[in-house]
């Protein structure tokens, strides 16, 4: 195993601002939980990359992501609401959007519920490997759990969704 | 084999190890349901992987910004209701009080008397009381 090399406080949130920010909108279905989690995770890596050994980052700052949106949500104990639609809304009058844009809103909107739907252990393998597009072993090292449960809460995860979307 | 239901996912995504592949082919090969299974999580899989990405709001990342609710802006407001609380005890004294998290917001204790007298005069629940009550 390599070690990484240490990045700068503004490379990280350069680099994986967007990462942490969709990670946390999927978990919590809420935009504006999902940038307060996002900049309270990056504040808190500024903190701790002073003390923080080379080794592999995307494991270190995951599991930073990962505690820090456990820690916040169990604070706030908001209900998730269910999301915005995908995209800019319009409130200008203007001609509405192809149905075929509309459809897509739709299934986004469908997805979103039924993600939240999932309980949490499930709901957070998922999204880290479909939409963060994490290896299976960087989310055992976020999650601090074995391969084989990360494979059995994918594997279970995704079957959940597909019958909450059927 | 038995049905190797955990594995399937791992085989979409290409994490299983080179002994784990030709067994999975080899059962999917023989076994309806585990293909069945394997299409039925291959198309939740596709459908959250064409989630589109969004993007953050532009202040993140800015190291200037505290999140409204976070744990060090939580701070500052213990702080500010114990300041609160503190500053209310001097009026038990006869001092002056801060009454608000407004450092502006600043009353007398006489001030506050006599809108305490009008309002038990004008509250019909308790019209006996018509004026400041007498101390043992």
């Amino acid at each position: 195993m390599h070690d990484d090399p240490v990045p700068s406080w503004e490379e990280v949130a350069q680099r994986y601002g967007r990462q942490i920010y969709n990670f946390a909108y999927r978990l919590t279905g809420n935009p504006d939980d999902a940038a307060d989690l996002t900049q309270e995770v990056l504040l808190k890596v500024r903190r701790g990359l002073g003390s923080y050994t080379p080794g592999t980052f995307e494991g270190w700052l995951w599991r930073i992501t990962r505690n820090a949106f456990i820690d916040e949500t169990r604070r706030r104990k908001r209900r998730a609401t269910v999301p915005l639609p995908e995209g800019d809304r319009d409130d200008t009058g203007a001609a509405p959007p192809p149905e075929d844009v509309l459809a897509t809103v739709r299934l986004g909107e469908e997805v979103q519920a039924a993600l939240l739907d999932l309980p949490y252990e499930f709901r957070e393998a998922v999204v880290m490997c479909d939409v963060v597009g994490l290896s299976y072993e960087e989310i055992a090292e976020s999650v601090g759990a074995p391969i084989g449960t990360v494979r059995s809460r994918i594997h279970r995860g995704r079957k959940m969704l597909r019958e909450r979307l059927s | 084999m038995n049905h190797p239901a955990d594995l399937l996912s791992a085989y979409l995504d290409d994490e299983l190890t080179a002994v784990e592949i030709p067994e999975i082919e080899a059962h999917l090969s023989d076994c309806e349901e585990c293909t069945a299974e394997l299409e039925e999580v291959s198309a939740a899989r596709m459908v959250i992987r064409g989630l589109p990405l969004l993007d953050p709001p532009a202040w993140i990342g800015s190291s200037d910004v505290v999140p409204i609710g976070s744990a060090r802006s939580r701070r500052a407001q213990r702080f500010t209701r114990w300041a609160a609380a503190a500053a209310a005890s001097v009026v038990l004294l006869g001092g002056v009080v801060v009454v608000s998290d407004d450092p502006a917001a600043v009353v007398d204790i006489d001030t506050m008397s006599s809108q305490h007298v009008a309002r038990v005069v004008v509250d019909p629940g308790i019209s006996t009381i018509r004026g400041p009550v007498a101390g043992p």
